[in-house]
C-alpha cells in the first residue's frame, strides 16, 4: 500500500473519527486486519449507514498508529530503516513526545573493529526500534547524553549520529504495551504480533525507565489473562534485565496489575538473582 | 536509578478505561434493548461500536461469564415466546387433523396448509440466523476470549441448539405433544409423496428445511451422525418410500409388461436422484437408491426377466431397447447380471437346439442311409446319394443357421448390453454347449461341409471382402467346437478330395483358410494341412521334372501318355478317406493291372522318382485318378442318319480308362462280361461296379453297352462298345459317382469316430509321457488335470480315457504306480 493512498485518501470509503483526529480510510484493508472492522462493515446498524465510526475512548494519537499499521505493517516509533519509509506519512501532526535521554548505539560496522563478525548482544544493535518519524522542519530539542554502560571491550565503539529526520521516542513500551492491548480490542492479529515484536526488540533499552513501570501496568490490566502473550514478554524482561524471576516469588504476577515505582526498585535489589 | 525522573513530564498513552467501574445491570439493559431491537429487523441506527464496546468492557471487568448467561437467557425467551408462537399460528387444522388422518382433507389443501407452513419455519430459522449472526457480531469480543478461554460454544452455536430445543423440540400444540419436529418431517414427507403422485412442489422450499436439519445436530457433541436431518428425517424418509415402491413394483408388474416396468423403474430411478439433488441432500443419494433398487430390481428382476413379455420376449421381437433397459437395471444391483444372463443363456442353448433338430429332422427326412455304403445293393444307390445330398444340404443350413443365431446375438450384445464382457464370456458359453451338445454330434462335420461347400462353389463371384468374411464365419464357429481334432479329422478329408480333385475354386482362398486356422488354433493344427498344399507344390514340380526327363530321352513317341502326378505323403494325407492302404484295411487292395502302355510309363515314373529320392516306396492310388482319353468312333449310320467318324476326348477316372483299353484290343461287335473285366484288371468289386454304371448306364456318357439293358450291374453282364455314341460336345467328363464331399452316413461317421477315438488314445497317451517324464512322479489327481490343460485345445478326453490310457501304460512298463502313499500316484519308468 502506497503512503499517498493513505495520505490522500483517494477512493476512501469509510472515515474513523478518534478525538480531534479522523481518518479517511478503504473498508478492504481494514477488513483484511481486523475483525472488528469487518464485522462493524458486515452489520447494518449506524456505522454501514453512515459509512463512519466514532471511537471515543482510545487515544487518537494510538488510533493514528494503529491506522497506519493498517496500511503499511508497522507503526513508529520504530527502527531507523523502517524510519525512512513511515517518514513518507502525513501522520496527522501527531505530536512526538521527546525522550529526555537517549541511550547508546553502537557503530559496529566501524572498519577494523572486528565486531561484524562477532556475536552481537542483542541490545547492544545500533536500530533500537524507539525512534520516530519527524515531519519536516519541526524543531526538536534532543538532549543529547553521554554514552553510559558500555563494557570496556566496545570502549572503541562510536555512538551513533542520528540523522535529522526523526527523534527518540520517550516512551516507546507504553506504546507497544498500549498496543498490544488495542489490537485485541479490534482484534488484529497481526498488529498484536507487531505489538509484542517492537517491545521486545526495545525492552533492553528502556526497562530501566518509568517507561517500563507503566508498560507493566498496562500490559497486566488491559487484557484477560489467558492472553499471555505481553505477559510472558514482561516476565522475560524481567527475568533478563533485572534478573528476577517473578514466577518463583509467590503472588507477584497478580500484583504485577498494579505495579508501581517502589515495587520495581524492591525487585530490582531481590536478592536471589537468577 | 530511573533516568529523566523528575527532569520533563512525558506523556504516555491514555490509558482508557482501565480503571473505571462499570455497572453491568445498566450495561446489559443497553445492550439487551439493542438486541430486541435487532430481533425485530430494527436495527439500522444501532452503534456497532457502541454495542461492541459495553460488550468488550463487561467481558474485560470479567464479567464475561455473567453476559453469556443473559444473552442466552434473552434468546431462550425471544425463541420460545414471539418465535414459537408465531409457528403455532401457521398450524391450520387440516394440516393438524392429517397428521393423524389423511381422510377430510383434499391433496391440494393438504399441500398448501403444508407448504404454510414450512415457509413459516423457513421465515423463522432464517431470521433466527440473520440476527444471530448480528449478535454473534456484536459479543465478537466475548466470544473469542471469554469463550475460547473457557470452551463453552459459542453464541451463535448455542443459540441454534436453542432453536432445535425450543422449537423444533416443542409441543406442536397445548393439545396435542408430538414435537414440531415430527410434524415437519411428516409435511415434508407429504409434500414428496404428492411429487412422486405428479404435483408440482415447490423443492427450494423444501431443501431450506432440509438445510436447516442438516445444520442441527440431536445431541450436544456435534457427532458428524447425529445430525438432525439423518436423524428424525432420513430414516423415515427411507422406510416410507420403501413401502412405496413395493407397492408400486407390485402393481407395475401386474398392470405393464416387462419393457414398460423397465421404463418406468428407470425413471422412477432417475426421479429419485434428481430429487435428492433439487429437493433433499446429496447424501441421501446412495441410500434411496438402494432402497429403489432393492424395491424394484432387486426384489423384481427374476419375476422381471421370466415375464411372459419378459427376455425372451424382447429376444424373440429384437427389442433391443427393452433389453437394454433391463440390462441396465439388472447390472445396478448385480455386477455379474446372472438373472439376465441366465436367460439369455437359457434362449440361446433354446434357440440352438432348435437349429441342431432342425438340421437332424431335415437329414432324417429322407429314408435312412444303406447299411453298407460299399456294399453291393445298387437299387438304394441312388436314393441314398440323394439323401446324402439332403443331409449335405442340412449341413450348410446348419452352419448358417448359427451364423444368424450368433449375428442375432452378437448385435444384442454390442447394442443392448454394452458390448458386456461377462456377458459375452456366457453367451459363448451357450454357444458352445449347443454345438458341442451331447445329442448333436455333427458340428464338426458340418463346418468343414460348408467351408468345402464354399471352397467349391460358394466363393464364386464374390469380392475379397465377402470370402473374407465368409472364412471368418466358420472360423467363429470353428471357436466353439471342442472337438477341434474331430474337425482336423474332416476337414482333411474334405481338403484331400478338393485338392486331388481340383475342386477348389481359388487355392488363393484354401491357404487364406488355413493361415485364419493358424491364427486361431495354432501352429500344430495347421501342420499336416500345410503338409498337404506342399505335396501338391512338390507334386507339380515332379511332373514336370518328368516330362523334361522323358523327352530328354530320344525319339518322341507319338503315342506317349502324359502323365501328372501327385505324390502324397502318407502320414499327412487321409489314407483311408483315399483309399490307400489305410490302417483297418486288413485286405490290402489287390494291384490294378494296367494296360501295358500306362505300366511302362508308370514304370518310367517310379524309376525316375526313386533315382530323386532313394527309399520311398510309392503306393499308387488309380481310384484317385483321371485319365483323358482320345477315343474314334467309326462310320456307323446314326440316329439322325449322318454317317462320319466322331472324335471325342473323354474324361475318365483311371480305372474307366483302364476298362475302356480292353475294348481297343477287342475287334468289333465283341463284348466282355463284367467277370473278365475284373479278371484282366483287378479293380476291386465296388469301383469296378461304379465305373461301368458310369461308362454304360449313366444316359449321357453311355460309352459302352451293356446286356442286358438295366441299372444294377451283375457279374453275369455283357459289355459292348458302343459304336454308336453320340455326343454334343468333344469333351466329355465322364463323371463317377459319390465322388464329392459329402455328408457321412451313420456307419461312416461311427467309424471315423471310432477312428478319432483310437488317435486321441495315442495323442492322450504321448501327453501322459510327456508329463511323466518331466516331472518323473506325480498324483493320480494332478496327472489327470495337467493333461486335460494340455489337451485343451485339441479335445477334452474323459477321464475315463485317460485312466484307461495310464493302465496301458502300466501295462506296457512306461509308468509304475508308487506303493504306499496317501494318494494314489505314479512314477515314471525311464
Amino acid at each position: 500500500m502506497s503512503p499517498s493512498a493513505f495520505n490522500s485518501g483517494d477512493f476512501s470509503d469509510f472515515t474513523i473519527s478518534c478525538g480531534e483526529l479522523t481518518f479517511k480510510v478503504h473498508k478492504m484493508v481494514l477488513a483484511s486486519c481486523s475483525e472488528f472492522f469487518s464485522a462493524c462493515f458486515r452489520f447494518p446498524g449506524k456505522e454501514a449507514d453512515d459509512s463512519c465510526i466514532n471511537l471515543p475512548e482510545d487515544d487518537p494519537q494510538m488510533v493514528r498508529r494503529m491506522v497506519i499499521f493498517f496500511y503499511h505493517l508497522d507503526y513508529d516509533p520504530t527502527s531507523e530503516q523502517l524510519c525512512n519509509r513511515l517518514s513518507k506519512i502525513n501522520h496527522s501532526n501527531g505530536p512526538a513526545d521527546l525522550a529526555t535521554t537517549a541511550h547508546p548505539r553502537i557503530n559496529w560496522w566501524l572498519p577494523g573493529s572486528g565486531f561484524k563478525d562477532a556475536v552481537q548482544p542483542c541490545y547492544y544493535r545500533f536500530d533500537c526500534p524507539c525512534y520516530c518519524p519527524l515531519a519536516e522542519g519541526e524543531r526538536t530539542d534532543q538532549p543529547t547524553a553521554p554514552p553510559v554502560n558500555i563494557p570496556p571491550a566496545f570502549s572503541q565503539a562510536q555512538t551513533m549520529i542520528r540523522s535529522g529526520a526523526g527523534v527518540q521516542m520517550a516512551s516507546p513500551l507504553t506504546i507497544h504495551a498500549s498496543m498490544y492491548a488495542l489490537a485485541e480490542k479490534y482484534q488484529s492479529r497481526c498488529l498484536m504480533l507487531r505489538a509484542l515484536k517492537k517491545f521486545k526488540d526495545c525492552v533492553h533499552d528502556h526497562w530501566n525507565t518509568p517507561d517500563f513501570i507503566e508498560a507493566v501496568v498496562i500490559g497486566f490490566s488491559s487484557t484477560q489473562s489467558g492472553n499471555r502473550g505481553m505477559r510472558d514478554a514482561i516476565l522475560d524482561a524481567f527475568r533478563i534485565c533485572v534478573r528476577v524471576d517473578i514466577s518463583k516469588i509467590p503472588g507477584m504476577e497478580e500484583r504485577l496489575e498494579n505495579f508501581d515505582e517502589p515495587c520495581f526498585h524492591l525487585l530490582k535489589s531481590w536478592p536471589i538473582k537468577v | 536509578m530511573i533516568a529523566g525522573r523528575g527532569r520533563q513530564r512525558i506523556r504516555p498513552p491514555r490509558r482508557g478505561l482501565h480503571g473505571d467501574e462499570i455497572d453491568f445491570e445498566s450495561t446489559w439493559d443497553i445492550i439487551q434493548a439493542a438486541f430486541r431491537e435487532i430481533h425485530t429487523k430494527n436495527a439500522s441506527r444501532l452503534s456497532y461500536e457502541e454495542l461492541y464496546r459495553h460488550a468488550y468492557r463487561i467481558v474485560l471487568k470479567k464479567k464475561g461469564e455473567d453476559l453469556y448467561k443473559k444473552v442466552k437467557e434473552f434468546e431462550k425467551q425471544w425463541l420460545s415466546g414471539e418465535v414459537r408462537s408465531s409457528i403455532q399460528l401457521l398450524l391450520s387444522p387440516n394440516l393438524l387433523a392429517d397428521a393423524q388422518s389423511v381422510g377430510g382433507t383434499t391433496a391440494n389443501e393438504r399441500r398448501v396448509a403444508g407448504e404454510k407452513f414450512l415457509k413459516g419455519l423457513k421465515q423463522a430459522w432464517g431470521d433466527h440466523q440473520v440476527c444471530m449472526s448480528m449478535l454473534a457480531d456484536v459479543l465478537m469480543y466475548m466470544d473469542r476470549v471469554y469463550c475460547q478461554d473457557h470452551r463453552v460454544p459459542s453464541i451463535y452455536t448455542t443459540a441454534m441448539v436453542l432453536f432445535r430445543d425450543e422449537i423444533l423440540h416443542s409441543r406442536t400444540s397445548a393439545k396435542d405433544s408430538r414435537p414440531l419436529l415430527d410434524l415437519l418431517s411428516h409435511v415434508i414427507l407429504e409434500q414428496i409423496q404428492m411429487e412422486r403422485d405428479g404435483d408440482v412442489i415447490d423443492k427450494h422450499l423444501i431443501k431450506s428445511c432440509v438445510h436447516m436439519l442438516d445444520g442441527l445436530h440431536a445431541d450436544d457433541l456435534e457427532s458428524e451422525n447425529q445430525r438432525l436431518y439423518n436423524v428424525s428425517f432420513e430414516q423415515d424418509y427411507l422406510n416410507t418410500s420403501r413401502v412405496f415402491y413395493r407397492g408400486e413394483a407390485e402393481s407395475m408388474l401386474r398392470e405393464s409388461d416387462a419393457g414398460e416396468y423397465c421404463r418406468r423403474a428407470r425413471k422412477r430411478i432417475h426421479e429419485e436422484e434428481d430429487r435428492c439433488r433439487a429437493t433433499l441432500l446429496e447424501s441421501t443419494t446412495p441410500k434411496i437408491q438402494k432402497v429403489v433398487e432393492e424395491e424394484l430390481i432387486q426384489n423384481r428382476i427374476k419375476e422381471l426377466v421370466e415375464m411372459e413379455s419378459g427376455v425372451r420376449f424382447m429376444i424373440d421381437n429384437d427389442r433391443l431397447d427393452e433389453l437394454n433397459l433391463i440390462y441396465d437395471l439388472n447390472a445396478r444391483v448385480d455386477t455379474k447380471k446372472s438373472e439376465v444372463t441366465r436367460a439369455i443363456q437359457k434362449r440361446i442353448v433354446e434357440l440352438g437346439t432348435e437349429v441342431n433338430n432342425d438340421a437332424i429332422a431335415a437329414s432324417q427326412a429322407a429314408p435312412p442311409p444303406a447299411p453298407a455304403a460299399d456294399g453291393g445293393d445298387k437299387p438304394k444307390g441312388q436314393a441314398q446319394e440323394k439323401s446324402l445330398n439332403l443331409q449335405t444340404a442340412a449341413a450348410i443350413k446348419w452352419v448358417e443357421d448359427v451364423l444368424v443365431l450368433k449375428d442375432k446375438f452378437d448385435k444384442v450384445w454390442r447394442d443392448s448390453f454394452q458390448s458386456d464382457n461377462l456377458l459375452q464370456t456366457a453367451m459363448t458359453r451357450s454357444f458352445a454347449d449347443f454345438i458341442n451338445s451331447a445329442t448333436f454330434p455333427r458340428s464338426s462335420e458340418y463346418i468343414s461341409l460348408f467351408i468345402d461347400e464354399n471352397m467349391k462353389k460358394g466363393i464364386k463371384g464374390k469380392t475379397e471382402t465377402e470370402i473374407d468374411i465368409m472364412l471368418e464365419k466358420a472360423i467363429i464357429l470353428l471357436r466353439y467346437v471342442q472337438d477341434k481334432d474331430l474337425f482336423e479329422r474332416y476337414y482333411k478329408k474334405h481338403l484331400c478330395r478338393r485338392l486331388l480333385m481340383n475342386k477348389s475354386i481359388s487355392n488363393e482362398v484354401e491357404k487364406q483358410m488355413i493361415s485364419k486356422m493358424k491364427m486361431e488354433l495354432g501352429n500344430n493344427f495347421t501342420m499336416k494341412l500345410e503338409a498337404m498344399f506342399k505335396d501338391m507344390t512338390v507334386s507339380e514340380e515332379l511332373t514336370s521334372g518328368f516330362k523334361k526327363h522323358v523327352e530328354g530321352l530320344g525319339d518322341r513317341d507319338p503315342h506317349r501318355i502324359e502323365l501328372a502326378i501327385n505324390v502324397l505323403t502318407s502320414m499327412t494325407w487321409p489314407m483311408d478317406t483315399i483309399g490307400g492302404p489305410g490302417d483297418n484295411d486288413e485286405d490290402r487292395r489287390p494291384k490294378c493291372n494296367f494296360p501295358p502302355a500306362v505300366e511302362k510309363i508308370k514304370r518310367g515314373f517310379e524309376k525316375y522318382y526313386s533315382e530323386k529320392h532313394s527309399g520311398r516306396q510309392l503306393t499308387w492310388l488309380p481310384n484317385m485318378g483321371t485319365a483323358d482319353v482320345k477315343a474314334v468312333f467309326p462310320r456307323v449310320l446314326q440316329k439322325d442318319g449322318s454317317f462320319k467318324e466322331r472324335r471325342h476326348e473323354l474324361n475318365v477316372s483311371t480305372y474307366a480308362m483302364v476298362i475302356l483299353l480292353l475294348f481297343n484290343e477287342l475287334p468289333a461287335g465283341q463284348h466282355i462280361t463284367f467277370e473278365e473285366i475284373q479278371a484282366q484288371t483287378n479293380i476291386p468289386h465296388s469301383d469296378l461296379v461304379r465305373n461301368l454304371q458310369s461308362l454304360a448306364v449313366a444316359p449321357k456318357t453311355r460309352i459302352l453297352v451293356k446286356e442286358p439293358m438295366s441299372k444294377e450291374i451283375r457279374p453275369t453282364d455283357m459289355f459292348f462298345f458302343n459304336e454308336g455314341f453320340r455326343a454334343g460336345f468333344i469333351r466329355i467328363k465322364v463323371g463317377v459317382v459319390s465322388s464329392g464331399n459329402k455328408v457321412e452316413s451313420d456307419r461312416e461317421r461311427r467309424e471315423t469316430e471310432k477312428k478319432n477315438d483310437d488317435s486321441r488314445s495315442h495323442v492322450v497317451e504321448a501327453a501322459i509321457v510327456r508329463i511323466m517324464k518331466q516331472r518323473k512322479e506325480l498324483g493320480h489327481q494332478h496327472l489327470v488335470s495337467e493333461t486335460i490343460s494340455q489337451l485343451n485345445g485339441k479335445f477334452k478326453p474323459e477321464v475315463s480315457l485317460i485312466k484307461k490310457r495310464i493302465e496301458k501304460l502300466i501295462e506296457r512298463e512306461y509308468l509304475e504306480r508308487v506303493e504306499g502313499g496317501e494318494i494314489s500316484s505314479y512314477r515314471y519308468l525311464a
